[in-house]
């Protein structure tokens, strides 16, 4: 239990530093407020390992924390909306069970750009916004298949150092 | 990798290259750059023509650049910068938003103000 909490407090505070790197990092597409969602990565462990509940409740966490770091309503918006559609793609592939991890964060990552676009458009009203998103979904597709690549190698590791154990 | 990963990762692909091939098929050139301040037109200036423009309010200032048919802000003094980052546009309907300023610059055909002439 305790070793289970110290984890996932340590995967929310990774995905805040991801978080913070990608706010200081300006993207090559410049439409403003959009973030990769490297932090995803993270999600995505953290829902092979411990389970659905818990990806959202660090999620969670990394929004509230970044939102106050950064003082910035906007960016709370953009987040959370990246969140919940990335999480509501995320999870029925997960239980599918017809996807590997890569296509589960590349459907995140699309969901997250998505998202951030149809709050774009929102906040400036600016319906012509829409035209990002295919470069946006294209750049998801990548960010989703290096998360993915990632989360491989990685879960057979953290496995390894008994998650039984750490899991009870 | 399972099926699925190929066949979402492919159908995603397809569709976007697809979508952004129309966008820039769909595209003509504008002729017209208006600035919006707060969803109010505060100035308007033909994109042919080279010239500058200061959008000011209080100590908050954007400087859009009209240049060889195409429009930019080449300075600002917002959080973030990203009105500097959209670089520079021309194509009808194409915008730079500074969300901080609450300045929208976008490029307008005349085409559609033509019309309304002519049918009056
Ligand atoms: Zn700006």
């Amino acid at each position: 239990m305790y070793k289970k909490t110290a984890f996932l407090g340590l995967f929310a505070c990774l995905a805040l530093i991801f978080s913070y790197v990608e706010a200081i990092v300006p993207l090559p597409i410049p439409v403003p407020g959009v973030k990769l969602g490297l932090a995803n990565v993270l999600i995505v462990i953290c829902l092979y390992t411990y389970g659905v509940k818990e990806a959202v409740a660090i999620n969670f966490v990394r929004i509230i924390l970044l939102a106050v770091l950064f003082a910035n309503p906007y960016s709370f918006i953009y987040s959370l909306a990246g969140a919940v559609i990335s999480m509501a793609l995320m999870y029925p592939l997960y239980k599918s069970k017809g996807f590997s991890i890569i296509g589960v964060s590349v459907a995140g990552a699309v969901g997250h750009n998505t998202a951030q676009i149809l709050t774009a458009m929102a906040v400036t009203g600016i319906v012509k916004l829409i035209d990002y998103l295919p470069v946006l979904i294209i750049s998801g597709i990548i960010t989703g298949l290096i998360i993915g690549i990632i989360g491989r190698i990685i879960l057979p590791q953290l496995k390894k150092i008994d998650l039984e154990r750490v899991k009870s | 990798m399972k099926k699925w990963d190929y066949i979402l990762i492919a159908s995603l692909t397809i569709i976007s290259v697809v979508w952004i091939i129309i966008i820039l098929r769909g595209q003509s050139s504008g002729e017209k750059v208006i600035v919006k301040l707060n969803d109010k037109v505060i100035y308007t200036a033909l994109l042919n023509e080279d010239s500058e423009y200061l959008i000011k309010t209080g100590n908050d200032y954007n400087n859009l650049v009209i240049k060889d048919g195409e429009a930019y802000i080449d300075d600002a003094n917002c959080k973030g910068l990203d009105c500097v980052r959209m670089g520079h546009i021309s194509r009808d309907g194409e915008s730079i938003i500074c969300i901080p300023h609450s300045v929208i610059v976008t490029v307008e055909s005349d085409k559609d103000n033509n019309i309304d002439f002519v049918s009056e």
